[in-house]
């Protein structure tokens, strides 16, 4: 398919927001250049010079390729595919490994890029807030003081912080604090649990990371976050990992058993409480989705720019079978415009 | 034409004898319950399995069959299996199983089959023991975890025995046991909720990618709990075969091998199997409960009858004709 063809098509006039999309801005490549060694990370060029982030016995390294560095690149790449805007957010290695007075710094320096590139770029990229959340009181500091930063709307998290899974006590005040500012928050997976099981066949990536998804939505329904601060909103990746298809046994769950004996209502009437975009790699499951957690929870996202991305998200939303245009204009742009609140 | 259950755990009493009289001289311990039935804790299993009455006499199996229309039902240990042990108790196990599974057939012909329990942590021994329980009667399906001790089920130590069931035409069934992951489970019953649909996306990958599937383009595999997270991801397996190195040997779609997949109903959504049925058709899907779990179906025709939009050819191919085809009833 031609890129933008179809898409031209689907847009129907609508400019479409892809809220999944990575970026390492050159600030903060350049301070882990400086200080990543002396906190415990390494940092290294691979044999086509590009920067490679790696910690010690951990998997995945990461690869920081100028497609994910340049902003005008990643432009002349959105122009490529038809997107207006990028929400624009860290992935691996995020900022958790690190001591917390250099998390805060990697976090304060991706902050500060972010809402650059926002300022030179105002329709076209919008950023997200990393925060130091092995040290909540500093990750709440920064939130404030990000908040109020122009062009970042959106607070982003891994799906665990450090192993700890996210209803750990620690992180409420963050989620308070993500609440009282309105500020929905998108959720990514990070150095999937299950060790050598999931060491061949790319299964750390392809069961691992959505698996994640499953453990940090099922950690905020059952573990009283999405109780406790009701208007908080959260963003699934990868069509909401394997969350969705669990909801039947995490309902039988609420019913039977005294683990869960503390629940008020089903998991399913938290399946609305989330936002999941559309990298699932499967029109017809995406559809599924659609019907199970309705065409307003749904945003278009691309995981920008790994191999496991969606090339051309606009042509993977109208390949969905049994849309109308105007669940497409929701998916491109609509739903996303409400979560972001712009 | 017979409703059959195809997931329905049973602990036979000479089974539970042997490891009351052998467990604890083969590392593991031996208990009560609260209520005072036997319980067996294993080291570095957090599961520890109790052996209460409804899982155990015949008679209640039975009256609770009669009590939720399901007419024959396949039998099949579940935790702990038999991996845990030494080779030759595990062996000594997978007889007494299968033994047992052999008699209640033969009591009740028309109302259960059994699945053949196999020591898989000695291939050499489990390949005997399936020779040997394959020929008697009422034995339809393999049964076997979705790791063996830890190591993944495309272990080349396994192939001999897939080698055996495609040349038996012995479908394997496959039950999550001993979740990987457990240090973020720990929660909420998240070992069970998550871990166990977790186990079947791995363990499909492994078969799917480990090239089992192509070796033996004759076996079929049963995966519980709906499949539990495969199918959902499968979008996200063609994707990495068509950009992975890791990948790069596999010279299909992984969704070509959906359809080598049969899937119980135990997803306790009923529009989240009407999606299934869509995706992998109708004939690929059979019922399950779960018998006797607070997480399995008490009712589980009930439920096939809420899934939406079933036809009357569905209905009947889920409910009696497909388990009639994968078992060669």
């Amino acid at each position: 398919m031609q890129a933008g063809g179809a898409g031209d098509t689907v847009r129907g006039g609508v400019a479409a927001i892809d809220t999944h999309a990575h970026w390492y801005p050159k600030e903060f490549i350049s301070l882990l250049d400086r200080e990543a060694a002396a906190n415990g990370g390494r940092m290294g060029r691979n044999e086509k010079g590009i920067p490679v982030f790696s910690l010690p016995g951990v998997q995945p390294v990461s690869a920081m390729p100028p497609l994910m560095v340049e902003p005008e690149l990643i432009l002349a790449e959105m122009d490529r595919r038809g997107i207006e805007t990028f929400v624009l957010s860290l992935t691996n290695p995020m900022v958790y490994w690190a001591p917390a007075s250099f998390g805060l710094t990697l976090a304060q320096t991706w902050n500060n890029a972010s809402t650059a590139v926002h300022q030179a770029h105002p329709e076209r990229f919008i950023g997200s807030i990393q925060l130091p959340m092995q040290a909540p009181e500093l990750a709440a500091r920064e939130l404030e003081r990000a908040a109020k930063l122009p062009g970042l709307r959106v607070v982003y998290l891994a799906t665990h912080i450090n192993g700890k899974n996210l209803d750990d006590k620690a992180f409420w005040p963050v989620y308070e604090c993500c609440e009282a500012l309105g500020l929905p928050i998108f959720l990514h997976p990070l150095y999937p649990c299950g060790g050598e099981r999931i060491a061949t066949h790319f299964m750390r990536n392809l069961c691992g990371n959505t698996y994640e998804n499953g453990l940090a939505a099922a950690s905020l329904v059952f573990g009283g976050v999405l109780d406790a601060f009701p208007r908080l909103v959260v963003m699934l990746p990868q069509a909401g990992g394997v969350f969705p298809w669990l909801i039947g046994r995490f309902d039988r769950g609420v019913q039977v058993r005294k683990e869960l004996r503390h629940m008020r209502q089903p998991a399913s009437a938290y399946l609305r409480r989330f936002y999941y975009d559309t990298v699932s790699h499967h029109p017809r499951i995406l559809k599924f989705l659609t019907e199970l957690v309705g065409v307003d929870r749904v945003v278009l996202g691309s995981d920008y720019n790994q191999d496991m991305s969606c090339e051309q998200p606009i042509d993977f939303v109208a390949s969905v079978p049994g849309l109308t245009q105007q669940d497409r204009q929701l998916i491109l742009a609509g739903n996303a415009r409400r979560l972001l609140g712009l | 034409m017979p409703v059959t259950d195809l997931h329905a755990h049973w602990f036979p009493q000479p089974w539970i004898d042997l490891l009351l009289k052998e467990a604890e001289a083969n590392g593991a311990r031996m208990g009560r319950s609260e209520r005072g039935h036997p319980m067996i804790d294993i080291t570095g299993v957090p599961l520890k399995s109790v052996f209460r009455p409804d899982m155990v006499e015949p008679a209640i199996i039975l009256k609770s069959m009669n009590e939720s229309k399901v007419d024959v039902r396949a039998l099949s240990l579940t935790n702990p299996m038999v991996y845990w042990a030494p080779p030759a108790f595990g062996l000594k196990l997978s007889q007494a199983y299968n033994d047992a599974c052999v008699a209640l057939h033969n009591a009740h012909p028309d109302r259960f089959l059994g699945t053949i329990m196999l020591p898989l942590q000695a291939p050499d021994l489990a390949v005997q023991e399936l020779d040997r329980a394959a020929k008697l009667p009422g034995m339809r399906a393999v049964y076997m975890a979705m790791h063996v001790g830890g190591r993944n089920v495309d272990e080349k130590a396994l192939w001999p025995v897939y080698r055996r069931c495609e040349e038996l035409r012995l479908p394997i069934f496959m039950h999550p046991v001993n979740p990987l992951g457990i240090e973020r489970m720990r929660n909420f019953h998240m070992r069970n909720l998550c871990g166990n649909p977790y186990e079947a996306g791995i363990a499909a990958a492994s078969l799917i990618f480990g090239g089992v599937l192509d070796a033996f383009p004759g076996l079929d595999f049963m995966l519980p709990h709906a499949g539990g997270t495969f199918p959902w991801l499968i979008g996200r397996y063609d994707r990495g075969v068509a950009v992975r190195k890791e990948l790069a040997h596999v010279k299909q779609p992984a969704s070509a091998y959906l359809r080598r997949f049969y899937y119980d109903t135990v997803s306790h959504e009923p529009r989240i199997i009407r999606f299934l049925i869509d995706l992998v058709g109708a004939d690929r899907v059979v019922v399950g409960s779960d018998y006797n779990f607070d997480m399995g179906y008490e009712q589980p025709v009930d439920f096939v009858e809420r899934v939406p939009g079933l036809t009357a050819q569905e209905r009947n191919l889920v409910l009696s004709d497909n388990a009639a085809r994968l078992l060669r009833l």
